[in-house]
This record gives structure tokens, C-alpha cells and sequence, in this order.
């Protein structure tokens, strides 16, 4: 049992100023230059000075990140299955919720995991189509266009823990992956907890689409965020593992209604199993009562 | 089937001609949490309910980036006056936390009423039946964050490193937004404890300034800004007191409209 409060991160005005350094605007003429390039030679080289860098960047003190016990694949880290998902919660159950939503925190676990040995700089680059992070640095720097620089600059940044000035504090939950299995895992430990009705296997894969990801997450931090009620979320998990929220109209629609109701009715006072029912009987013809 | 077709008691409606719902926030003297005063007056529907135990008063607490919401019911014991003391785990919280202060129907199942005089509502509801569900928010105020805009917005922070007198204005994006003016210590402490409040908030004036200008440069030419509640605030207040705001291009004064705004308010903390 680890201290919750005690865990190292990155300092978080650091961390800002060098993504803006390192990403820098498109007007600027600096895209492609020597800071980014400088930058991926170390994330392909895979090796200390990577880490050195991002530490450099400053470091909020406290214990050093807990890590797995056993190496991460480029694909698992880009794209977590469910075991590895397992092995995310567990190896951080005790990572408090004020440090799971910074990318500070992703980012020097990566950093430690990289340390350790459990994973490559390169694998930050890694794209979703299954080309290797490695390739996909080689081949933007070998060429002029500056395009493929600043994309794999911000790809790694963004695996790494997120972006700030793009997507501010949505994006660990967004763009870091493992930060992503994370917090799925616990919305949906969360909804199992509720109602018992499915495993936490299925109510995670129910929330793996990045379509239903994405809507839930922008509506909890930013547009919506009723979503993210105590009573509301684990109702929407379950009544999306059942079959609601199908398309990503379908999911707009049943927020959008959620949102709707939520002016007129304090759903999150009237406990997870009513607003299931409620929904449940609006987007499942379910012919129970709420 | 609820609808929005009912009369609710807020400062921004207009439903009601009998009575008032006014709430009131404080910080609780230890520990992570609000004192909430709720009172509602005048002969109204609302105030029938919580009299009867039909309506409680309740208070829903935020925190968006930590995707944390959830609502306080306060027991209901049939008074139209209530201090509600809610809390919160620090652990579970990304600042900034919003609470907003609510009456809601406590009932077991709707139940049907058709609105009268007697009911405090304007004409228009006159003889309209209206259905009254569990949960019903019948009277709300706006969300407060817990910190008012202002004294979040700027925060004074020692650094020994600055030469003597000098300070630097930084934008800090980790709890919502705010900026961070590093002062060497002599300074600092003097900003804390000054012995003219006149200079100090010329001081404050030039700080404020430097942070539109951040502003502008940074969100100036995106709708960005609006994703921080506590811009979306300083933006409200400036079009309310007729200033500009870093939407207008190069016809924006940060210099002119901080000026416009002492005296300021801010919060100090020598660890930041």
C-alpha cells in the first residue's frame, strides 16, 4: 500500500511550457525545426536521456511511481486489452483521482516504466494502425516535410500524458492510453459495483468504442457534466453494456436526453437503479418502471 | 411522463410572484467543504412542500476535471430555513469545485396539482395542472465555485530567485485557470502585509493586466477560453460593466480594463 498522496509527477507549469516549446504554433515556421527533431531522436533512441529530458522538464516531489512487474508490448501499451487493463489497475489501485486525471502523473509513470526497462520511448509514437513507433519516427525525420515531425511529436506527448493546450484537462482521459484504461476500468468497476448485472469485463468493453469514450468523457469534463454523477454514469455504463448507444448519434441522443431531464429532475438524487430504469425504458423498450 | 411544463423559484425565472429562494456560501472553518444557508419565504408552493416533508433542501457539488458530481439531500425536516454542511475528500477532487444549492421534491411518487393563487405563481399558472415527481428540482440557484472568480483568478507565489521587487505573471491551466505571480519574498510578504493599500493594488493592476495579455495571446483568436468557467465569468463581468475583452482584436486595452477593475482580490501562498 503506497502513500496516495505521496507519488512524484511532473511539475505541471513545466510540463506546459515545454509542450509549448515543443509544439510550437502553425504560423510560428517552427514546426519541423530543430527543438522537435531534437526531441524525436531521443524518444527513438530508446534510452535514458529520453527520460532525463522529461524530468528536466521539473518534478513535483513524492514517492517514486509504483510500475508493473513485467514488460508492456507497443501494442499493449497503445491499445490496452483487457488484461493488460487488469494489470493497470491493479499496479495503480491506489492512485488517487485528483493525480489519475493529470497528465503530470502519466507522465512521469512513463517515464518510470521507461526507467525500468517495461517499455520503449518509441513505443509513444506508435500509431493506431499497428505501425511501430520506431518506423513512424524514422520515417519523419528522414524526410523534410515538417508535418510528420510535429504529428509524431505530438503523438508521443500525447501518449505520454496528454496535451494540455489542446485538449486541456480532458486530456489524460483522452489521448493517454493507459491513463484511458485506467479510468474506464474504474467507471466500470463502478457500474459492476451498482447493479452486479455484468461482469467488469463486458461494462469496460462497453465503454472501449471511441465514440462512446469520447462523447462521455467531453460531456463529464466540459459540456455535460451531470454525466459524471455518482447515480448517473455507472446507469449510462450499464444501459450502454445492454445495448443503448449504439452509433454516435445514438450516443448524443441519449445524453442529450440525460442533459434534458436533469434541468427538470435531480436524477443523481434518486439513486443509480432509478435513472437506469429511466433510461433504460426511453433508449432500451425496457418495460420496467423507474 | 415529467416535462419542464412547472413553476420553479429561481432569481432568473419568473414563475414566482410570493416568495424568494436566496442561499447563501461558506467555506467550513476545517477541512474540505461548504456551509450552505438555504431559505425560502413567502406563501408558495415551494414552502408548502418542505413543510409538509415533501421538499428537502439539497446541495450538488462538482468537480468536473476529477468527473465527480453529486448531490446532498439534506434531511428534511419541515423548516424553510436550513444550514447544510457538505464535504468532500480532497483525494477525490480536481480544483475547481462548484456547488450549487437546490429544493427537490423528497416524494415517494408524483403526485398531481393544480396551481392557484395560493400557490404563489404568476397568472399564467393559473388553473394549469401540473405533475410534481420524485426529484423535481422546484427552486435552484446558480453554481458558485467555491472560491469566488476574482480571488482564484490571481495567486501571489515566493520566489527567491526573482531579483529584489521584480515579479513575473505566469498562466497556470492545472486547476481550471489562474496565474501565478512569482514575487521575490521581500515583495511578496509586503503584497501580504502592505502599508499602502494604494500601491498595492497598483501593483495588482499591472499583475491583472499582464494576464489579459496572456489571455489574448493565447485564446484571443480561439473560442478556447470558454472550456474555463472561471474565463467564461471574468468574460461575463467585463461585457456586464460595458469593457472590452480579448475577443476584439487589437482594439483590446488589458492596461485600461485591469484598471477598471481595482480593487482586486487575491489569494497568497508562499509554498506555491
Amino acid at each position: 500500500m503506497i502513500d496516495p498522496l505521496d507519488i512524484e509527477t511532473i511539475d505541471r507549469p513545466g510540463l506546459e511550457q515545454a509542450q509549448k516549446n515543443l509544439l510550437p504554433k502553425r504560423d510560428s515556421g517552427a514546426r519541423g525545426g530543430q527543438e522537435q527533431r531534437a526531441f524525436l531522436h531521443l524518444a527513438i533512441g530508446d534510452d535514458a536521456e529520453f527520460c532525463r529530458i522529461v524530468k528536466s522538464w521539473g518534478l513535483r516531489q513524492g514517492k517514486t511511481p509504483p510500475v508493473m512487474d513485467t514488460p508492456l508490448s507497443e501494442r499493449e501499451l497503445s491499445d490496452p486489452p483487457w488484461s493488460t487493463e487488469c494489470v493497470i489497475a491493479s499496479t495503480w489501485e491506489d492512485l488517487p483521482v485528483n493525480l489519475a486525471a493529470r497528465p503530470e502523473t502519466w507522465t512521469r509513470i512513463h517515464v518510470e516504466m521507461i526507467e525500468r526497462g517495461l517499455i520503449r520511448s518509441s513505443y509513444l509514437a506508435a500509431s493506431g494502425n499497428g505501425e511501430s513507433g520506431k518506423r513512424l519516427i524514422a520515417r519523419a525525420l528522414k524526410g523534410d516535410d515538417p508535418q510528420p515531425v510535429d504529428a509524431c511529436v505530438r503523438t508521443v506527448l500525447r501518449h505520454l500524458g496528454g496535451v494540455i493546450e489542446a485538449r486541456a484537462n480532458r486530456t489524460a482521459f483522452l489521448d493517454c492510453p493507459l491513463a484511458r484504461a485506467w479510468w474506464r476500468h474504474r467507471y466500470a468497476k463502478e457500474a459492476h459495483k451498482c447493479f452486479g448485472r455484468r461482469r467488469v469485463e463486458d461494462l469496460s468493453a462497453a465503454l472501449r468504442p471511441a465514440f462512446r469514450w469520447e462523447a462521455l468523457v467531453e460531456a463529464m469534463v466540459s459540456k455535460l457534466t451531470v454525466i459524471g454523477d455518482s447515480a448517473i454514469r455507472p446507469a449510462l455504463a450499464q444501459c450502454l453494456a445492454d445495448g443503448a448507444g449504439g452509433t454516435s448519434r445514438e450516443v448524443a441522443d441519449l445524453l442529450g436526453w440525460i442533459g434534458r431531464r436533469t434541468t427538470v429532475q435531480a436524477l443523481g438524487a434518486l439513486g443509480p437503479e432509478y435513472v437506469r430504469k429511466l433510461i433504460a425504458e426511453q433508449f432500451l423498450g425496457s418495460q420496467e418502471t423507474a | 411522463m415529467l416535462n419542464g411544463n412547472y413553476p420553479v423559484l429561481s432569481q432568473d425565472r419568473l414563475d414566482y410572484v410570493n416568495g424568494t429562494y436566496v442561499t447563501a456560501i461558506a467555506r467550513l472553518p476545517q477541512g474540505n467543504g461548504m456551509a450552505v444557508r438555504h431559505a425560502v419565504d413567502g406563501s408558495n408552493l415551494v414552502v408548502g412542500l418542505l413543510e409538509r416533508g415533501e421538499a428537502a433542501f439539497a446541495t450538488e457539488v462538482s468537480s468536473p476535471y476529477a468527473t465527480y458530481r453529486r448531490i446532498h439531500i439534506a434531511e428534511p425536516r419541515r423548516e424553510i430555513t436550513l444550514t447544510q454542511e457538505v464535504t468532500w475528500e480532497t483525494e477525490k477532487i480536481v480544483p475547481p469545485v462548484y456547488v450549487r444549492p437546490l429544493v427537490i421534491s423528497v416524494l415517494d411518487k408524483p403526485i398531481s396539482v393544480r396551481l392557484n393563487g395560493q400557490h404563489g405563481v404568476h397568472d399564467l399558472w393559473h388553473d394549469v395542472e401540473v405533475s410534481v415527481a420524485p426529484g423535481t428540482i422546484l427552486a435552484h440557484d446558480q453554481f458558485w465555485r467555491t472560491s469566488s472568480t476574482m480571488e482564484s483568478l490571481i495567486r501571489l507565489a515566493s520566489n527567491d530567485e526573482l531579483s529584489e521587487g521584480a515579479y513575473r505573471v505566469e498562466m497556470n491551466t492545472g486547476e481550471g485557470l489562474h496565474f501565478i505571480v512569482q514575487m521575490h519574498p521581500k515583495l511578496f510578504w509586503w503584497m501580504v502585509n502592505p502599508d499602502k493599500t494604494r500601491h498595492r493594488d497598483s501593483i495588482l493592476t499591472g499583475c491583472l493586466s499582464r494576464a489579459f495579455e496572456l489571455i489574448h495571446a493565447e485564446f484571443g483568436d480561439t473560442d478556447r477560453w470558454r472550456e474555463f468557467p472561471v474565463l467564461r465569468a471574468l468574460h461575463r463581468r467585463l461585457v456586464d460593466d460595458g469593457l472590452g475583452t480579448w475577443e476584439d482584436g487589437n482594439s483590446f486595452n488589458p492596461d485600461e480594463v485591469a484598471s477598471r477593475l481595482r480593487p482586486l482580490s487575491f489569494t497568497a501562498n508562499p509554498d506555491d
